[in-house]
């Protein structure tokens, strides 16, 4: 017995205004199969998705997804305009305690400029591309909870090879989010971050702007402007190939506490640190080069605010700011900030 | 253009007193009219929202069946506007707005370069009309005279007095009945006898193609005649004035 | 729009024509079509008759980093500018211009002939390049789609064949037959050759005009197209194949591969 729900919603970010409607089939061929249909049709740009999911009889845990995309974003911290077109493949698998995900996409990648005013190294950035990649992810989550935990740990890493399986771009991908939160007395909690990634273009192409890290925003460095740190022409921030980023949180309870559980319990006061530095590779420095130019100018800001959470899936926060260790380019946000979304630093 | 082209291998030849630098004037200022005016004067007829509601569409649709009226002009109204973003440019390189403005711009330059030619002349080379002759007053005639809403390209052609007389010459030479009316008035009925004089002429050139048609399958001598006769858009005898040099 | 249009042109006016100007096209071997040759080849005609320096820098990406989509497209200083029109404006702007000594009428002249090749011999190139299914299917997709992967180079060549088409339907050129092409070239080929008479240049001194007229008649006569036969028509008229050879010859110091 198969079920056909639908959904539609509004959504307002990012300065347009967008209409999702999706399709669920749950439970399509008897077995817990899945096939899910998405069309987003927004003031600026329009996207779609189609993706199946079956799981492994009897083991849930273990499943495989298939997915057709046709997204379309546009980046004005970049004056990038990027449309993907592509198919994906997804095999998930437990191993003891970590969950283990191996992923094929093949993603047809049309760039262009946003603006006629756009910088000219973004745009010798335009045109096609094709990206054949596979991408290995290992997750290990202990905490008791996604988004306000309180205590365990989270490791996730990530890499990613794109090149050897057709395709015109190749590079070699890494990241890694760690997280680690510790009880305090009387309901705070200490919790502190690690990320950092690295990306390696092989051959004579440079790396693309559309594989390349950004830095800085709500939901990273607090602060500063979404995505303005680090490398940048004119005004367009053009990401960088290698990063790190650090935080330091400590959660309380709301003060005057209206009592728990109850509303209360799902907003937090927190006081943090982030810090964090971009930049690109140049081989001529060598690897000591690299490690001290991230070590040196890094970028860092403290303040203090208010999070709420929203169910188990994403989290909205509102913060007033200090950024420190602004280098010449970055964008700031003194001040109150806000900022909303499913993964933060 | 076709009938022109058409027109001339036939033997028809109002050009036969130009020099050879005068002829080939001829083929470019005409290259010239169909790249810069002729979009700017569909763009006008066709996109201009005003024009088309109150003017384009009840014309058309008066000298068209019913149910035909009802999608035509919608379907004309589509091929004009996807020919002008194939003119100048469309999105994602350039705005609508950018694109009209550009339009006119083209046609206010192109109406200069027009005036500029003929200076002081009578017709464009010398006292005898030439084929440009036919070519100019073809497309600035519906201009001047048609009782437009959206007028900005009007008022411009208006303050060039050489073109506007160019074109009364015109028209008193080759349409002497036309042009005992006055000049354009806003009132329906004065509308509705213009559209009836022009679709009687538009009818009487047709019959005369038609005749010239008939003529040329009884002798069938030269080549490629019925690859031309085939050329004559068979929609120029069903509509009211069209703002194109044939098509 | 009008100011926005006036301020651009000042600050392109306030600086001199940089010393590292670039012109970005297409690479000739492998990728570059016949239209698109032309195109920049009569802008570099176009710098070169006015002295300008530049530096061409052949990116396969070229189209779609063009602000119009067009190519060719020029980078000097900050400024990006596209097709010979635009370009021809900006070196104005800057001071440089081949057509200042000419009178009103005489520019309305030189006008009309460049909308004449842009009318007639770039949308024939453009219609024997994609509309002839021969042609399109054997030279102008493979090369287009060379830079790419599969699948991608096949769906972006079609992806541009059915642009194309839909433009060459919108100007009534789609239904045009091979003997029609042909007709439309030796008129505009023959107003052309009856306006150039025995001179060197259209108007005396070298202007955009002859820029524009070498640009596609060059290509068109060095391009060996199968089915077409536009080299011959404009072999017909000899003093357009001695305005070839005498620009080739002035402008371009290694003429070595002319085969005019």
């Amino acid at each position: 017995m198969s079920a056909l729900t639908g959904s539609y919603n509004t959504m307002v970010g990012n300065n347009e205004g967008s209409m999702a409607i999706g399709g669920k089939l749950s439970n399509m061929l008897g077995r817990a199969e899945r096939l899910v249909a998405q069309f987003s049709y927004g003031t600026k740009e329009t996207s779609y998705g189609l993706s199946f999911f079956k799981p492994q009889t009897g083991c849930f845990e273990r499943n495989i997804t298939f997915g057709l995309f046709d997204v379309k974003g546009q980046f004005p911290w970049s004056s990038v305009r990027e449309v993907d077109r592509g198919v994906s493949f997804d095999f998930n698998f437990p191993v003891w305690r970590t969950r283990h995900t191996v992923r094929w996409e093949a993603v047809w990648r049309e760039l262009s400029c946003l603006s006629r005013t756009a910088s000219f190294p973004v745009r010798e950035e335009s045109g096609h591309s094709l990206k054949s990649s596979l991408a290995h992810t290992m997750v290990v989550d202990c905490r008791d909870s996604t988004i306000l935990p309180s205590k365990g740990v989270y490791l996730k890493v990530n890499q990613e090879l794109a090149g050897y399986t057709g395709g015109d771009i190749r590079f070699l991908k890494e990241e890694m989010e760690l997280q680690l939160n510790r009880s305090l007395p009387w309901g705070c909690v200490l919790s502190s971050s690690l990320w950092g990634g690295l990306l390696m273009p092989f051959g004579e192409r440079p790396s693309c702007i559309a594989d390349r890290f950004f830095l800085g925003g709500p939901t990273t460095i607090r602060g500063f402007n979404m995505y303005s740190i680090g490398p940048y022409a004119e005004s367009d921030f053009l990401g960088g190939d290698a990063y790190w980023a650090a935080g330091l949180h400590l959660y309380t309870p709301l003060p005057f506490g209206p009592g728990r559980p109850g509303f209360g319990d799902i907003f937090r006061t927190h006081l943090f640190i982030n810090a964090g530095n971009l930049c690109s590779l140049d081989y001529g420095e060598g690897l000591r080069g690299h490690v001290s130019r991230l070590g040196s100018c890094l970028r860092w800001a403290y303040g203090a605010g208010v999070v709420l959470r929203l169910g188990n899936i994403a989290r909205l926060e509102l913060n007033y700011c200090f950024p420190t260790g602004v280098q010449l380019g970055d964008r700031i946000c003194d001040g109150v900030q806000f900022g909303a979304g499913i993964r933060f630093l | 253009m076709e009938i022109i082209r058409f027109l001339r291998r036939m033997g028809y030849k109002p050009d036969s007193h130009l020099s050879a630098k005068q002829e080939a004037d001829v083929v470019a200022f005409s290259a010239l009219i169909e790249q810069m005016l002729l979009p700017a004067l569909l763009h006008t007829f066709w996109v201009d929202p005003q024009n088309y509601v109150e003017l384009i569409r009840p014309w058309y649709g008066a000298s068209m069946g019913f149910p035909y009226n009802l999608f035509l002009p919608y379907l004309n109204r589509r091929k004009v506007i996807s020919r002008l973003e194939f003119s100048v440019g469309r999105l994602p390189f350039i705005t609508i707005k950018e694109t009209e403005a550009q339009i006119y711009r083209n046609a206010r330059e192109c109406l200069n370069l027009l005036s500029h030619q003929l200076g002081k002349q009578d017709y464009y080379f010398g006292n005898l009309p030439s084929t440009l002759d036919a070519v100019v007053f073809a497309h600035l005639a519906p201009l001047l005279r048609a009782p437009l809403l959206g007028r900005t390209l009007q008022l411009h052609l208006k303050a060039l007095p050489n073109l506007c007389r160019h074109c009364s010459r015109m028209l008193d030479c080759c349409f002497p009945t036309l042009s005992a009316e006055g000049g354009s008035r806003p009132e329906r009925e004065q509308m509705d006898a213009n559209l009836q004089k022009l679709t009687e002429l538009v009818n009487k050139e047709s019959n005369l193609i038609e005749k010239m048609d008939g003529n040329l399958r009884a002798n069938s001598k030269s080549s490629g005649q019925g690859k031309s006769s085939q050329q004559v858009p068979p929609d120029i005898s069903t509509n009211g004035p069209t703002p194109t040099a044939g098509h | 729009m009008l100011s926005v249009e006036s301020l651009a042109s000042q600050m392109a006016a306030a600086e001199p024509w940089p010393e590292n100007a670039s012109l970005y096209q297409l690479p000739t071997d492998d990728q570059i079509l016949l239209s698109d040759a032309a195109s920049c080849l009569a802008v570099q005609t176009f710098l070169k008759m006015c002295n300008l320096p530049v530096l061409v820098v052949f990116r396969s990406s070229a189209e779609s980093m063009s602000p119009s989509g067009k190519v060719p497209f020029i980078h000097a200083g900050n400024h990006v500018v596209s097709e010979l029109g635009p370009i021809v404006q900006f070196v104005r702007a800057k001071g440089h211009s081949l057509s200042e000594s000419l009178n009103e009428q005489e520019k309305a002249e030189m006008k009309a002939y460049m909308e004449l090749v842009n009318n007639s011999l770039l949308t024939a190139e453009l219609y024997i390049l994609w509309c002839d299914k021969n042609v399109s299917s054997l030279i102008s997709r493979p090369r287009y789609g060379s830079p790419f992967p599969f699948p991608l180079d096949t769906i972006l060549a079609r992806q541009k064949q059915r642009e194309i088409v839909r433009r060459m339907k919108a100007v009534g050129w789609a239904e045009k037959t091979r003997e029609q092409v042909h007709d439309e070239v030796d008129q505009s080929c023959r107003a052309l050759s009856q306006r150039l008479g025995n001179h060197k240049y259209f108007f005396g001194s070298p202007t955009e005009l002859d820029a524009l007229v070498f640009g596609h008649l060059y290509s068109l006569l060095t391009t060996d197209i199968p089915g077409y036969s536009i080299p011959e028509i404009i072999r017909n008229y000899p003093n357009l194949t001695n305005f070839c050879k005498n620009i080739d010859t002035h402008f371009f110091l290694q003429s070595n591969t002319s085969k005019v």
